[in-house]
């Protein structure tokens, strides 16, 4: 679920930040720029792991900034292709189940990778699995189990003029899940005996 | 460069008179390699100038040098966000709201049932990764259902059956239910004797 990502960087300590040790400057600098941000293609970055190495500090002309190069690792949150993960309920619509997990909300089970007999309760905004006469409901709210089977990135980079004001931004980065497989799906049906 | 150095040594060779090649005494190949000249020395310069730049100014300097270094489960988190917030308070500061923000969400995610790192106190030890992989080597698990073993630790074969890829054709039942056996030693389990701890746990879930 959690990678190691090598990053090099260059972190500017800014004057007011001339108090803290060195390396509590940098670690807050780079946690600050990454920390709970999407990188394309890499995933959402947790935390600063471990400082490998650093530059000398430099001090440009015009400002009095402190221009440190960094290489450093991240704590990065990239599940793999085939990974089971718990998740949360956040909201069923007719084409799928929305899941989120409390640090990340974006989690898709589109309706053809549900178990075979499953439907969409209109009334109640939920979906029902049908399984030997047993009507097993989806409940928002409820844990589940689910394997990662895709994933999808949009870069929010801005296009320039071309882009349209009012163009709604995408997601960063969606994870498309599977509850097909025997033993995904709510954890109470599976562990409560 | 090369180039460069052929003008150049066209140049000093002419300016010295001993030129053999009367191609290279007309004035105007001179001026021709003159001409080059400059334009490589005003080409060097400017990428001077620009390899200044880039290494002073700019926001823009993020490079992914190694995409994936490591992979880690989530016990391995979990260690290093308490291990960072017990830093922060012995300090007496606390770090980016950012950061604060992620770290205690995904705090709250590890340690809620049904995921084995809720559990007080916890069965998981530094050493106990070691361990399983070692138990669990003659199997030839991949390093993924490895790490997926870890973060879920399932606790009965249908549960073992989601995370390891066609097991029924892998392994015998025999084997499968000794995978089974060596997680329950090394991770642990919920303890089911207990009703309170689970019960509560189920209520939990079910508000």
């Amino acid at each position: 679920m959690f990678i190691l990502t090598k990053f090099s960087d260059l972190v500017q300590i800014s004057p007011e930040d001339f108090s803290k040790h060195s390396i509590v400057a940098i670690e807050d600098n780079i946690n600050a720029k990454y920390a709970n941000k999407v990188v394309q293609k890499i995933g959402l970055c947790i935390s600063l792991y471990d400082v490998l190495w650093t530059s000398e500090g430099l001090i440009g002309h015009g400002t009095g900034l402190v221009n440190v190069n960094v290489e450093f690792r991240m704590i990065v949150f990239r599940p793999f292709k085939g990974e089971v993960m718990l998740g949360r309920i956040r909201s069923s619509t007719p084409s799928g189940i929305h899941l989120r997990t409390d640090f990340f909300d974006d989690i898709f089970i589109p309706y053809e990778e549900l178990p075979q007999g499953a439907e969409y309760n209109h009334s109640e905004q939920i979906w029902i699995w049908n399984f030997d006469e047993e009507r097993l409901f989806y409940d928002n709210h409820e844990m589940v189990r689910f394997q990662v089977i895709d994933e999808e990135w949009h870069d929010q980079t801005p296009a320039g003029p071309t882009q349209a004001e009012d163009t709604p931004a995408k997601t960063p980065y969606k994870i498309k899940g599977s509850m097909a497989a025997e033993g995904l799906g709510v954890c109470l049906w599976w562990d409560g005996a | 460069m090369w180039q460069l150095n052929k003008s150049l040594v066209c140049l000093v060779s002419y300016s010295k008179g001993k030129s053999l090649n009367p191609r290279h005494c007309t004035i105007r190949s001179l001026t021709a390699t003159v001409t080059h000249l400059l334009d490589f020395f005003a080409l060097y310069l400017a990428s001077l100038c620009r390899r200044d730049k880039t290494s002073y100014t700019t926001t823009t300097t993020m490079k992914v040098v190694e995409a994936q270094a490591a992979v880690l489960s989530n016990y391995e988190v979990l260690q290093h966000l308490t291990q960072q917030k017990d830093r922060y308070k012995q300090r007496k500061r606390r770090g980016p709201p950012n950061l604060e923000t992620v770290v205690r969400e995904l705090i709250q995610y590890l340690q809620s049932y049904p995921n084995p790192l809720s559990q007080k106190p916890s069965t998981y030890t530094p050493g106990c990764i070691s361990q399983l992989l070692e138990r669990l080597s003659p199997y030839e698990l991949s390093k993924g259902e490895v790490v997926m073993i870890l973060n879920l630790r399932p606790a009965s074969v249908a549960a073992l059956n989601t995370v390891i890829e066609e097991m029924s054709e892998r392994f015998s039942d025999e084997q499968q239910e000794e995978m089974v056996n060596i997680i329950l030693e090394v991770l642990g389990q919920f303890e089911a004797a207990q009703p309170d701890a689970n019960g509560n746990a189920d209520e939990a879930a079910e508000s």
